[in-house]
């Protein structure tokens, strides 16, 4: 045994030293991965604060409601214009977005907006109206009239990603107002401007409570560390993740300045939930909850915005309005107590009730089936993530005033029609299009009864036949061919065999299923007879009909006979297509959604400029319209007098389908294009035809957007003659029942008719029923 | 007066004796007008109405204009209302400093207050034939030539903006056409008639 001893002593250094090194290397390890993981975390909070630091969903507008002398708007109207806009009554006028309405004039503060084609500054007007609508407008600074003005678009949506469903508004730190900026502070973070990003009397209550509750709990974050948890949202709450985020908190603050800390924030905080929507930022809570930009809120406004910021999911102000209204109390005393309110300034807040607008649901997202349009009109442009990203602001030609007369139509008249019916209450759906003629921009759009959700949208999506709405373009497709039809042809109502290919027969009848001898064109169109258009179908070909649809803006009409009585499945966005086309004389105009796209600085992206393109003669179509006046004059749509003003030139056509599943009405003034339909979206047969389902809701609509009659003064190469309608020749005032009628210059009947000749004549079947 | 006597004598020559004098603004008639000029028999050599290739300009039919005298020459005798003249300047303004865009908006917003202007849609086809958009200035010419009412101081500026779009789309025989009918009418309104 020469050196056990040694050896012990040799190998017990060896472990000493092992331990040592190991020691030293195991610490270095560990201080390698922790800087590594700082450095990590610095990464990630760096990237996310200053990369792309929020996912900007785009803004949607409505059209700007302009202001001019003589527009046919009431004082009531632009009250009602002021409100939706959340403009608010005030006794004097005070900053931008209030108004004093009284006899005879509404004093107006107008807000600042940039629109696509410069900045308006925010102004101060009186506008004067009376029963025509607006008689001057002053502006209130200068004393001189204004020509034109606009008010500041209606905010109707946005385009947020459907994963986490984030929206925002941006707002800055500088036009925030210093209320809410001091406000807030006071509520959340006494000590914002003087810590590092931790509050260590905070930490230490929250360990405190922690320790003696047993478990972990939130503690009392700084604005810097909520801003860090919103960033990364996770509710897990684990020690490890504190720590992580006391990291990230103290690295922010090292490398940024503490507005910039606070602006984020205020763009960032979770304010509430719409749906799958997760309302984020002080910017969207003001319109969300208030209907207002945020610089009009007023104290007892923010405090209710800094009262909810501690969890918007307990402090729902629409679900809970006590427990909030308890909160925004406390607020507004401890604001007083801090200075930020005079007592006189506390009072009244206190008085104030919650003020939220439009009832349980936010004022942004109202519009879902319009806002579904600009969506698919503007993914065929953009990525996805470019519109949920960006911050676009999209400017529509949504017109608020249509989309609620549309909505309230609707929803008024459907229960009607469903007790007429004895069908159970919410058995019919319903869908309908409002376009503006000449410029074909979509105003308005329902697309089913959840008027305010997004669900199955019936007016874009819902494609069914569309019966007789089909025969204007049968019509049209002969007036065409002036040398072989006019208005005056006289044609039979006879029935029909057609031979179809496999050996079957087709043979269509009328409605009534009765016949009606012969008859003028017009009169077949007027009262919706089948039998004379499929025969005239059929004299001018199944691809002479399709032509003409496809002049109108639709290629989709299968090459068929059965398309001449409207087997042709459309939505109503497509009929609202084909009839813009007709109303607009033969003028092509793809109907469009979207005006302007700018970035979110407000510089131009994207105009869509109006395109007009004729595609179909205007002759023709003048005599078509005029035909399908007769529609309601005296044919299948005539109770629509009975609503709309007798002097008011309209013209339109009734849909019906088999076994009544659809009710169809389409039709046009001067200024606009209405589609309506009413069904089940069980396909089971309604009971209603498209002139007792569809026209009552479409002629009322009519009325209440006060519609401009069609102008009666026939295009250049359409003249007028005196025709006797029993033989289509010229008539003269002996003639009993002569018509005026509009032919293509140079064929009016040159013949005369026995009338004029002094001869009698039966008066003709058709008529005879009329008066009948 | 010096103006009248031939622009009278004109009416004589084209058989259109007998008409109404229009009211400044009978361009476009406003609501509830049902005011029609009652202009004669039919013109022959009238166009046929034919089918349309869909997608392919219908030819406006060619139609003699009467001569009416107080057919307004501009839109700011037109009888166009305040908000629409003052963008129709702007637009004029916005063109001259180089901003078509500008120019083409602001006609377009007066578009949507008096959408049946025919100056306003000419305004916008001449802008969009310098802008080298031949197919839609000879759409939105033809559409001014539809409202126009046979207003000759309309249509004769629409015919030479339809023969420019024409010759920049390469269609040499309707540009030829147009041309004819925009000297036509130029040659009507500007010449004295020989005298008798």
């Amino acid at each position: 045994m020469p050196r056990p001893r040694l050896a012990f002593e040799f190998s017990r250094r060896k472990l000493i030293r092992t331990a040592l090194v190991g020691t030293a290397l195991v610490v270095s390890v560990l201080m390698v991965v922790f800087a590594f993981q700082i450095a990590s975390l610095d990464r990630e909070i760096r990237s996310r604060f200053a990369g792309a630091r929020w996912s900007l969903p785009a803004q949607v507008y409505a059209a700007p409601q302009e202001l001019y002398p003589g527009l046919n708007l009431s004082l009531a109207d632009l009250q009602g214009e002021l409100q939706r806009l959340g403009y608010r009554p005030v006794e004097a006028l005070e900053g931008p977005g209030s108004f004093v309405a009284r006899a005879g004039g509404i004093d107006v503060a107008t807000r600042a907006f940039s629109f696509w084609d410069g900045a308006q500054k925010a102004g101060r007007m009186l506008v004067r109206g009376g029963s025509g609508g607006i008689e001057s407008i002053t502006d209130l600074a200068t004393g001189q009239p204004l020509d034109l003005t606009r008010l500041d678009p209606l905010l109707i949506g946005s385009i947020y990603p459907s994963r986490g469903g984030e929206d925002r508004v941006l707002i800055q730190l500088s036009e925030s107002p210093p209320l809410l900026v001091q406000g807030l502070l006071a509520i959340e973070d006494r000590s914002f401007y003087s810590h590092h990003g931790i509050s260590l009397r905070g930490i230490a209550r929250a360990a405190f409570e922690n320790f003696t509750s047993g478990r972990v709990r939130q503690g009392a974050s700084t604005i810097t560390q909520q801003l860090v948890k919103n960033f990364f949202l996770s509710s897990e709450r684990t020690v490890r993740r504190k720590l992580k985020e006391i990291v990230m908190s103290l690295l922010l603050e090292a490398h940024y300045p503490k507005d910039a800390i606070l602006e984020a924030y205020l763009n960032e905080i979770y304010m509430g939930q719409d749906g799958s929507r997760a309302v984020h930022g002080f910017g969207l809570a003001s319109s969300f909850y208030f209907n207002k930009p945020l610089s009009e809120l007023r104290p007892h406004e923010m405090a209710l915005l800094v009262g909810i910021v501690k969890g918007p999911g307990q402090y729902d102000p629409r679900r809970r309005p006590e427990l909030v209204r308890e909160r925004r109390d406390l607020v507004l005393k401890t604001w007083a107590t801090r200075g930020l309110l005079r007592e006189d300034e506390l009072e009244r807040a206190l008085a104030q009730p919650l003020g939220l607008s439009g009832g349980a649901r936010g004022g942004v997202e109202r519009y879902p089936a319009f806002v579904e349009l600009v969506k698919r009109q503007l993914k065929d442009q953009y990525p996805d993530d470019a519109l949920t990203n960006e911050g676009l602001r999209i400017f529509t030609t949504l017109a608020p005033r249509a989309q609620e007369a549309l909505e309230a139509r609707l929803l008024a008249d459907l229960p009607a029609l469903e007790q007429g019916r004895k069908l159970k209450p919410g058995t019919l759906e319903a869908a309908g299009v409002i376009t503006s003629v000449e410029g074909g921009e979509v105003q308005a759009i329902v697309g089913g009864r959840q008027i305010r959700y997004a669900g199955f949208n019936r007016a874009l999506d819902s494609r069914r036949s569309i019966g007789s709405l089909a025969k204007p373009f049968v019509y049209l497709a002969a007036l065409m061919q002036p040398e072989r039809y006019n208005l005056g042809t006289v044609l039979q109502d006879e029935p029909v065999n057609l031979k179809l290919s496999k050996g079957n027969v087709w043979s269509p009848a009328n409605y009534d299923k009765k016949l009606h001898g012969s008859m003028p064109l017009y009169v077949a169109l007027a009262q919706s007879y089948n039998l004379p258009t499929v025969r005239l179908g059929l004299d001018l070909s199944v691809k002479t009909v399709q032509q003409a649809f496809a002049g109108a803006g639709f290629a989709g009409a299968p090459a068929l006979p059965s398309i001449f009585l409207g087997a042709v499945d459309m939505s109503p966005l497509d009929v609202a297509q084909v009839y813009n086309t007709l109303a607009a004389s033969g003028y092509q105009t793809p109907l469009s959604a979207i005006r302007e796209v700018l970035t979110k600085e407000g510089q131009p992206l994207k105009r869509y400029p109006f395109k007009v393109k004729q595609t179909l003669p205007e002759g023709p179509v003048y005599l078509t319209t005029w035909a399908m006046g007769k529609v309601l004059e005296f044919g299948t749509a005539r109770a629509a007098y009975n609503v709309i003003p007798a002097g008011t030139r309209l013209a339109g056509k009734t849909g019906t389908t088999d076994d009544l599943r659809d009710s169809w009405f389409a039709g046009y003034s001067a200024d606009h294009v209405a589609v309506i339909w009413v069904g089940r979206d069980d396909y089971k047969p309604t009971g209603l035809t498209g002139a007792t389902g569809a026209l009552p809701v479409w002629a009322k609509l009519m009325r209440d957007l006060r519609v401009r009659g069609l102008d009666s003064t026939p295009p250049a190469d359409v003249e007028e003659a005196l025709v006797d309608p029993a033989t289509g020749l010229m008539a003269d005032e002996s003639c009993a029942g002569a018509v005026l009628i509009p032919y293509i210059a140079g064929y009016a009947p040159s013949q005369s008719a026995p009338c004029a000749a002094g001869l009698l004549s039966e008066p003709a079947q058709w008529l005879k029923e009329l008066f009948n | 007066m010096k103006h009248l006597v031939p622009l009278l004598l004109l009416l004589l020559l084209t058989g259109c004796a007998g008409l109404a004098p229009q009211a400044p603004g009978a361009s476009h008639p406003q609501p509830g007008s049902s005011s029609r000029s009652t202009d004669g028999a039919p013109i022959a050599g009238a166009p046929t109405a034919g089918p349309v290739t869909p997608g392919e300009p219908v030819p406006v039919p060619e139609v003699r204009p009467p001569l009416l005298p107080s057919y307004p020459r501009n839109i700011e005798s037109s009888g166009a209302t305040a908000p629409v003249l003052s963008l129709v300047r702007s637009a004029r303004e916005a063109r001259k400093s180089g901003k078509p865009e500008a120019a083409s908006a602001s006609l377009e917003r007066a578009l949507r207050i008096e959408p049946r202007n025919p100056w306003v849609w000419q305004a916008l086809a001449s802008l969009h034939l310098q802008l080298g958009q031949a197919e839609q200035a000879e759409s939105e010419a033809q559409k001014a030539n539809s409202l126009a009412r046979r207003n000759p101081w309309i249509e004769v500026e629409n015919w030479r903006l339809i023969a420019a779009a024409r010759g920049l789309r390469g269609n040499a025989a309707g540009a030829a056409q147009a041309e004819a009918r925009h000297e036509e009418l130029k040659r009507l309104l500007i010449q004295p008639p020989l005298a008798p």
